[in-house]
């Protein structure tokens, strides 16, 4: 009765969770554009491009291809990193055959073996073969999110939820199969249920021979063992359980499980360990099947989706309803392994800046728990923002993802979408607000400059030639040959041109230098300083005054 | 002659036709190239923060020097930016003191003997203009093309090195003038693409681009020729997509082992010059 109530509130869960995400993957949208279309206009957008698309044997073949190499095999994470692939092929090898024919054994193994019984061989040891292929899965996942800097720092409470349910599942199963050979109520059952056709008299040396041949423990019995009573429990063991249980060494994991669980057998048989383990057993599997649209697992549906479009398609998605699309399955369809960024070009940036939106994992992480209507604070939103716009689009984390997402279109998409929420990038934003405070009316009087005290030439300490600003004579050779300068027709479109920069520097008035939109305008094309007669390392300090505002007034 | 690759971000994904290219035309010249997972060179970094800059950048030198390697940048700003960083370090012990120890906790003990090298100086001095002679199969006629140095690779010319003279390098006509094509002089031909600025002020960028644009046709020039990514971005793909010009109006912009490989009689798939906005079909008449 538990049973089957806890798996339809589990699988109505899933179902219901499912069609959610179904329904999000035509819903969510990513980028300012994707907002204009309707579900509707994506839906049949997608079906109309999917005809297309197989209609041609040459995307079949490619399908076909991807399927068998890229879904089956995992040939892209096997060209990358040999232990990450022995981890994902044990877990995934491991739990598929698990679930078809062990968990959907009335379904799949009863129809297709007819001598199929889960206590025989090669069936019992395989489902412990494939037990401990999950076992050791997770073990490996465990330790590289440990040992691996990189993964340490961006695995989140959801990667080890997914551990531990996986893990709770195969232990219950290893433990429920071990009590299960230890457990005399389990003997008492089977001779219930199966042993019509014995003697009484036999039951007594059917005994002797289990609990001497097959590990189960009669606590409370006193059993005596003669070769006699060995010789007619065996008789009447073949005769009436010998076709449908091996020995259960060939349970070669669950058996030392069960020879350890023995001195507690008394407790054990009491209490009826097996019947609790299988509780947690399946109640763990019926926990994982709800979970499974919300967790990380929901990758196991949409990995594969992804991996076959990218083998079909690459990154060659023309229309925009059906790139919005994809950018909504895709964000699904991250598994959060982190192979983007640990291979990410400008993950040592976090070293400095300690933004973990830096990173593209995060980032799409980010993007996703958007999508799913967690809001975010102004501060978040700037944080990612200066994330994704340290990003240099070298595509690297969409050619190495191993579950194919197009990375690359997610994060110029996004960019074009915070830069719309006035959170573009900082540089940008640095310049507009210094466009503000030149704009000032024309009939204002002009502000003569005062010096104030001397700038101390260290507080350009990390450029080439910290003080060589105090060297320039006002030659003005740097804005004659600026080519910004010679872009406009007055400084104030500039704020100042270059040696009026310099100059202010002599002052000590480095906030006007600091306020000056030039520093944002500047190509950095190094004319200026090339051709300075002083030695002035103009370029360079323009950009110590860029990495001081940067630090003051988008940090600070 | 072996080099470890540094194709820069901008390759991969907007200009796989410099890589094709370069591979393909110094593969031809016996030069060996190996593939290396370097990061970013640190150049977008450099207006935000300079410790950013340079753990990019050293982490990118000590890669290289891990496989006893001289880098090859095709990327004039990431050549630039690489050598910028080597300069301060060896002159800023503090900096390097610091960048040192962040690189050992990723298992490097970096000591700065990496050599940079960008494609033009690794064909015009380690290749050698005589080698690159011998493998000319066919020469243009008549092709003028405006070399376009790029800033980062000539400027400040006291850390990039690039060529002897700064003022008037030569090296990109002299690599120019092996394929028969005809350098020609013109006014901007030292000045900046307007690159740096796109996506930051594109009005800028793209009157900067224009006025090299308009610089170039006045000396009739038949196409211009880059060897960095970000200015054959600016000057192809930007030209096409943002100045709406007709055909007759734009300057067409070859990289410089496109030519090269044209020349050198290599496959269209080397070369690549379909991927390319501007229609570059043309060029083959000049044969």
């Amino acid at each position: 009765m538990i049973f089957k109530i806890g798996f339809f509130i589990s699988f109505a869960v899933f179902a219901v969770g499912m069609l959610y995400r179904l329904f999000g993957f035509f819903q969510v949208a990513i980028g300012p554009e994707a907002k204009s279309f309707s579900f509707f206009k994506r839906v049949t957008t997608f079906l109309s491009s999917l005809f297309v698309v197989l209609a041609n044997p040459v995307n079949l073949f490619r399908l076909c291809k991807s399927i068998i190499l890229d879904v089956v095999l995992q040939i892209q994470l096997l060209r990358q990193d040999f232990l990450k692939w022995c981890m994902h092929i044990f877990i995934y090898v491991g739990f598929m055959g698990l679930l078809l024919f062990h968990a959907l054994e009335d379904y799949i193994s009863e129809p297709l073996f007819t001598d199929y019984f889960s206590t025989i061989n090669p069936f019992m040891m395989l489902r412990n073969v494939l037990g401990v292929m999950v076992i050791l899965g997770l073990i490996i996942a465990i330790q590289r999110r440990r040992k691996n800097t990189g993964l340490r720092l961006i695995s989140k409470k959801p990667d080890f939820m997914a551990i531990i349910v996986l893990a709770v599942i195969m232990i219950s199963g290893f433990f429920l199969e071990g009590s299960k050979i230890i457990s005399a109520p389990v003997f008492d059952d089977m001779i219930d249920e199966w042993g019509s056709m014995l003697e009484d008299e036999e039951i007594s040396p059917l005994q002797v021979y289990w609990q001497e041949e097959y590990g189960v423990v009669f606590p409370g019995e006193t059993i005596e063992v003669t070769p006699e009573a060995l010789e007619e429990g065996e008789i009447a063991h073949d005769n009436n359980c010998g076709f449908c249980h091996s020995k259960p060494g060939w349970a070669f994991a669950s058996y030392p499980i069960s020879v350890g669980m023995r001195p507690m057998a008394g407790l054990f048989n009491a209490v009826r360990m097996d019947i609790v383990l299988w509780y947690i057993h399946f109640l763990s599997c019926f926990i994982g099947l709800a979970y499974l649209p919300f967790s990380k697992f929901l990758h196991i549906i949409t990995s594969p989706i992804s991996i076959l479009v990218n083998g079909i398609v690459g990154q060659t998605i023309k229309k925009p309803e059906n790139r919005a699309t994809r950018r909504a399955l895709d964000l699904q369809a991250c598994t959060h392994c982190g192979t983007c960024t640990l291979h990410c070009s400008v993950a040592p940036v976090y070293q400095m800046f300690s933004n973990t939106y830096i990173f593209p994992s995060e980032k799409l992480l980010a993007l996703k728990e958007r999508s799913s209507g967690v809001s975010s604070s102004p501060e978040a939103r700037q944080q990612f923002s200066e994330g994704s716009f340290i990003c240099t689009n070298c595509n690297r984390c969409s050619e190495l993802c191993p579950a194919g997402i197009n990375l690359q279109d997610l994060w110029i998409e996004s960019k074009r979408e915070i830069a719309l929420e006035q959170f573009g990038d900082p540089c940008v934003q640095l310049r507009d607000t210094k466009e503000a405070k030149w704009s000032r009316p024309s009939t204002e009087n002009i502000v003569i400059a005062s010096p104030k005290q001397k700038t101390d030439p260290g507080i350009l300490e990390s450029s080439m030639q910290a003080g060589s600003f105090s060297l320039c004579y006002k030659c003005m050779t740097c804005t004659t040959t600026c080519p910004i300068v010679g872009m406009t027709d007055n400084y104030d479109s500039i704020g100042m041109a270059p040696h009026q920069i310099m100059h202010s520097l002599s002052l000590g008035l480095i906030d006007r230098a600091m306020d000056s939109r030039m520093m944002w305008d500047c190509l950095t094309c190094y004319k200026c300083q090339e051709n300075c007669p002083q030695g002035v390392q103009i370029t360079d300090i323009f950009y110590e005054i860029k990495n001081m505002i940067y630090e003051k007034e988008y940090k600070g | 002659m072996k080099y470890a690759l540094f194709s820069g971000c901008k390759s991969s994904f907007y200009l796989p036709q410099y890589r094709t290219s370069s591979e393909a035309v110094l593969s031809s010249l016996g030069v060996e190239l190996k593939e290396v997972e370097f990061n970013c060179c640190g150049y977008p970094l450099r207006p935000k923060s300079l410790d950013s800059f340079l753990i990019l950048a050293a982490k990118n030198l000590a890669i290289a020097e891990q496989q006893d390697l001289p880098i090859l940048t095709l990327c004039q700003c990431c050549f630039g930016s690489l050598k910028h960083a080597d300069h301060y370090l060896k002159n800023n012990p503090n900096k390097m003191e610091m960048i040192v120890s962040l690189l050992k906790e990723e298992g490097f003990d970096f000591k700065g003997t990496t050599k940079i090298k960008h494609i033009l100086t690794v064909l015009a001095e380690d290749v050698g203009y005589s080698a690159i002679e011998k493998q000319i199969k066919k020469k243009f006629k008549g092709l003028k093309i405006a070399p376009h140095y790029g800033c980062h690779a000539l400027r400040p010319s006291n850390i990039t090195e690039f060529d002897d003279n700064p003022q008037n390098p030569t090296i990109f006509e002299d690599i120019i003038r092996l394929t028969g094509a005809e350098p020609i002089d013109w006014t901007k031909r030292l000045e900046c693409c307007g690159n740096p600025l796109w996506e930051k002020n594109n009005e800028l960028s793209l009157g900067i681009l224009q006025q090299k644009i308009d610089s170039a046709k006045d000396e009739s020039a038949d196409m211009i020729c880059t060897a960095c990514n970000y200015c054959q971005l600016q000057f192809d793909e930007i030209q096409n997509n943002e100045l709406e010009k007709a055909q007759t109006e734009q300057s067409p912009s070859i990289l410089i082992s496109q030519l090269l490989g044209l020349s050198m009689g290599l496959s269209d798939k080397e070369i690549n010059i379909e991927s390319n906005h501007i229609d570059l079909s043309g060029i083959r008449n000049f044969f």
